[in-house]
């Protein structure tokens, strides 16, 4: 008698359904867990290192601070150079009036043509010169050579404010000299 | 039956217990991630606060601390800070007398302070002189050039004699009172600008008529350790 032997028969597993699904997720909890503790550890440590980089900051700063307090006399001394030279430049570094050099080319101007009596150089450079001359001619020519004088070039206007005829024969007149600062 | 609700027992508890952990990590993490955010930023501005206290120390130790001292108080002469009148008189009769000129009258007003600037202050003087053209144009050449610092206003000549001219000068002298305060530690220093050393070139070669001159000089190399 034969005794057959079935192979390809599978073997059938005895599944029982909500077992599986729960050792499922049951492993997979535990992964999450795994993965989340990790995490945290992660952040934990992360965020030691940080706070231990922002003390290690902080005392270098606070060394860096007592440094600058040692040499507190220095930045005082420099502070005030600093504070005298930026308002010594807004003083000296401004237009000035060249008033020697004005008021001796209007004399050189004048002589021997006419007597120059007064010249008035105010802070914004207008010049009001009063003098007199003995003819027209004279007084024509040296209007004419302020006009045209090298040292006179800074003027833009130059206005004849007066003119009187004296009794002796001479011109007594008055100029305002005047420029355009810009 | 009963095994899968003990399963499903034992699942919950496990789900139960997870969950705790979760929870409790997380009341955990979360001012943790927002202390990191928070730390990260405050790192990166004290870094930048650091980098400028090293910049300023850096500064500093370059700084010479004589020179310093010297040309503060050259220019303490120029500017002082204090308002004093006799100095800057002192200083223009003296000029005068140099420049052989006759003081016929001094006018002073003290209380023209229309600068804008809270710290500075002014004193105009008013000098009648009489004297030669070549002469009172080398004074004013010279008060420009002349410590305190003075500042031509306004001039006025008429002819006196026969080359003599009187005047009538109007000069504006400074005074600027002295920083209250430094600033903080943390701030920093600005530098010279190109148009304050320039206006530093010009007033170094200033001087004074008064006896004592006082010339800026600037110690170099090192200092000789036998000297008295």
């Amino acid at each position: 008698m034969k005794k057959e032997i079935d192979f390809l028969q599978a073997y059938e597993k005895k599944v029982k359904p909500g077992k599986d699904i729960f050792r499922f997720l049951t492993k997979g909890l535990i992964l999450i867990t795994i993965f989340y503790c990790v995490f945290l550890m992660e952040v934990f440590f992360y965020w030691s290192i940080l706070n231990k980089n922002l003390q290690d900051i902080n005392n270098k700063i606070e060394l860096k601070k007592d440094e600058i307090k040692r040499l507190q006399k220095r930045e005082s001394l420099y502070f005030l150079l600093k504070n005298q030279i930026s308002f010594l430049s807004k003083i000296v570094l401004g237009n000035e009036e060249n008033y020697s050099q004005i008021f001796s080319s209007i004399f050189q101007l004048a002589e021997g043509k006419v007597e120059v009596s007064e010249i008035k150089i105010s802070s914004t450079g207008e010049t009001k010169v009063s003098a007199s001359a003995p003819t027209a001619f004279t007084l024509a020519k040296f209007l004419d050579e302020i006009a045209g004088s090298k040292d006179m070039e800074i003027f833009s206007k130059i206005i004849l404010n007066s003119l009187s005829k004296q009794k002796e024969g001479g011109y007594d007149f008055s100029l305002t000299l005047s420029y355009d600062k810009n | 039956m009963i095994k899968i609700e003990s399963l499903n027992k034992n699942f919950l508890i496990q789900f139960f217990l997870i969950g705790v952990i979760i929870f409790t990590g997380g009341a955990f993490l979360r001012p943790k991630i927002a202390d990191i955010f928070q730390m990260r930023k405050k790192i990166s501005e004290e870094k930048e606060k650091m980098a400028k206290l090293t910049q300023k120390e850096a500064f500093l130790e370059s700084l010479d601390e004589n020179e310093l001292i010297v040309k503060t108080q050259f220019l303490l002469k120029i500017l002082p800070s204090e308002k004093d009148v006799v100095f800057p008189l002192t200083t223009l009769r003296l000029l005068a007398s140099q420049f052989n000129l006759r003081i016929n009258s001094i006018q002073i007003d003290l209380g023209r302070d229309k600068s804008n600037i809270e710290q500075l202050s002014s004193i105009v003087f008013s000098l009648k002189f009489v004297g030669d053209r070549e002469n009172i144009k080398d004074f004013i050449e010279k008060i420009k050039i002349t410590y305190p610092l003075m500042k031509i206003e306004s001039v006025t000549f008429s002819k006196e004699k026969e080359n003599q001219l009187e005047g009538i000068i109007s000069v504006k002298t400074f005074f600027l009172s002295l920083p209250k305060e430094i600033g903080k530690i943390e701030d920093p220093l600005s530098l010279l600008t190109p148009a304050e050393e320039k206006a530093y070139q010009k007033v170094s070669n200033f001087t004074s008529p008064l006896q004592n001159e006082f010339f800026p000089s600037v110690p170099a190399g090192k200092e000789n350790p036998f000297s008295l």
